[in-house]
């Protein structure tokens, strides 16, 4: 998934410039992240027990996780929960539930920390601007249907 | 839930064989993972005179829970398995780092059969608060463990700050990766 797709104003990440510091975080600012490239690493449904589609709400039984990472060194890594919702006419759509997770630390122009709540929820607006959902119901679709 | 804690030899008489028995029943039995056995008991080269336990057991003494904890200043885990999960970093070789492993908190002995999860016990998040509140007395500022990634759903679910150190590694088509616990009030 490339995310260099969406408009931003005109940082330019130098992926080397990346550095994982002491606390296990890469810090970039929320403007840097939307630019680095993050790729699908893996998918799969949740194979013990559905409290997080508790803490949606929603009700269906189909729930799952996914993966994403950088391709840089070190790499940003980035994943969260999804379920399926089931709509007339249209089938299953897979729906985001709760914070995505990570390695990701966003902070200021000052480098300041925007601390991990507000993290994820900036984190949280660039996965909704891009199409997971059909990667990840391509990949579901095939490693379980053998 | 009592919690009984220590080196082997500072359990309670007979309760670290239940431990290493309820290990066996929930990672090898339950879980499917390809650990060392020996006959129904689960060891590794972890499990020493220096190991500290944690162990939750319910109103009959019946095992409910268990953790493992290791300084990282002495070999553990992660650092001796899966260095590669700190995303390059050097593995953490400190007093305040401990390693948390073996954590489940698997109630066999409820009537209505829990899922088949590591975690699936309601005891599960008093047992992590008890084990990092130990880990605190014993000097740890930080916890680092290697885990599925639904862990990361768990500690969110009781407010603690955690994060993953890296990427995931994909083991028998399941992602497990390096996550830090943060112990601060």
């Amino acid at each position: 998934m490339n995310l260099k797709s969406i408009n931003g104003p005109a940082v330019i990440t130098d992926p080397s410039s990346l550095k994982v510091a002491s606390d296990g975080y890469i810090r970039l600012t929320f403007e840097e992240f939307r630019r680095i490239d993050l790729v699908h690493l893996i998918s799969g449904l949740d194979e013990d027990g559905h409290e997080q589609v508790l803490d949606a709400a929603i009700q269906t039984n189909i729930t799952g996780y996914t993966e994403w990472v950088s391709n840089t060194m070190p790499a940003i890594s980035i994943g969260w929960d999804w379920t399926i919702k089931i709509t007339q006419g249209f089938g299953g759509v897979y729906i985001r539930v709760a914070e995505p997770r990570g390695n990701v630390m966003l902070v200021d122009s000052h480098g300041q920390d925007f601390g991990p709540g507000k993290s994820a929820t900036l984190i949280e607006t660039v996965i909704d601007e891009i199409a997971w959902q059909n990667v990840v119901k391509s990949y579901i679709n095939h490693r379980y249907s053998g | 839930m009592q919690v009984d804690k220590g080196t082997q030899k500072q359990l309670p008489e007979g309760l670290y064989s239940k431990v290493i028995g309820y290990r066996h029943k929930v990672f090898v039995e339950h879980l499917g993972w390809e650990l060392k056995t020996f006959g129904n008991t689960e060891q590794d080269q972890f499990d020493h005179e220096d190991t500290i336990y944690m162990v939750s057991r319910d109103e009959f003494g019946n095992v409910s829970g268990c953790a493992r904890l290791l300084p990282t200043t002495q070999p553990y885990l992660l650092g001796d398995v899966f260095p590669q999960l700190f995303n390059g970093l050097p593995v953490p070789d400190s007093d305040d780092v401990w390693e948390l492993s073996r954590f489940a908190a698997v109630d066999f002995h409820t009537k209505s059969t829990p899922e088949a999860g590591q975690f699936s016990s309601p005891i599960t998040l008093m047992l992590l608060r008890e084990v990092m509140a130990y880990a605190a007395e014993l000097g740890a500022k930080r916890l680092v463990t290697v885990s599925p990634v639904g862990v990361e759903r768990l500690l969110r679910k009781a407010g603690v700050h955690a994060h993953r150190a890296g990427p995931p590694m994909i083991v028998d088509g399941h992602p497990i990766f390096a996550c830090w616990i943060e112990l601060e009030a």
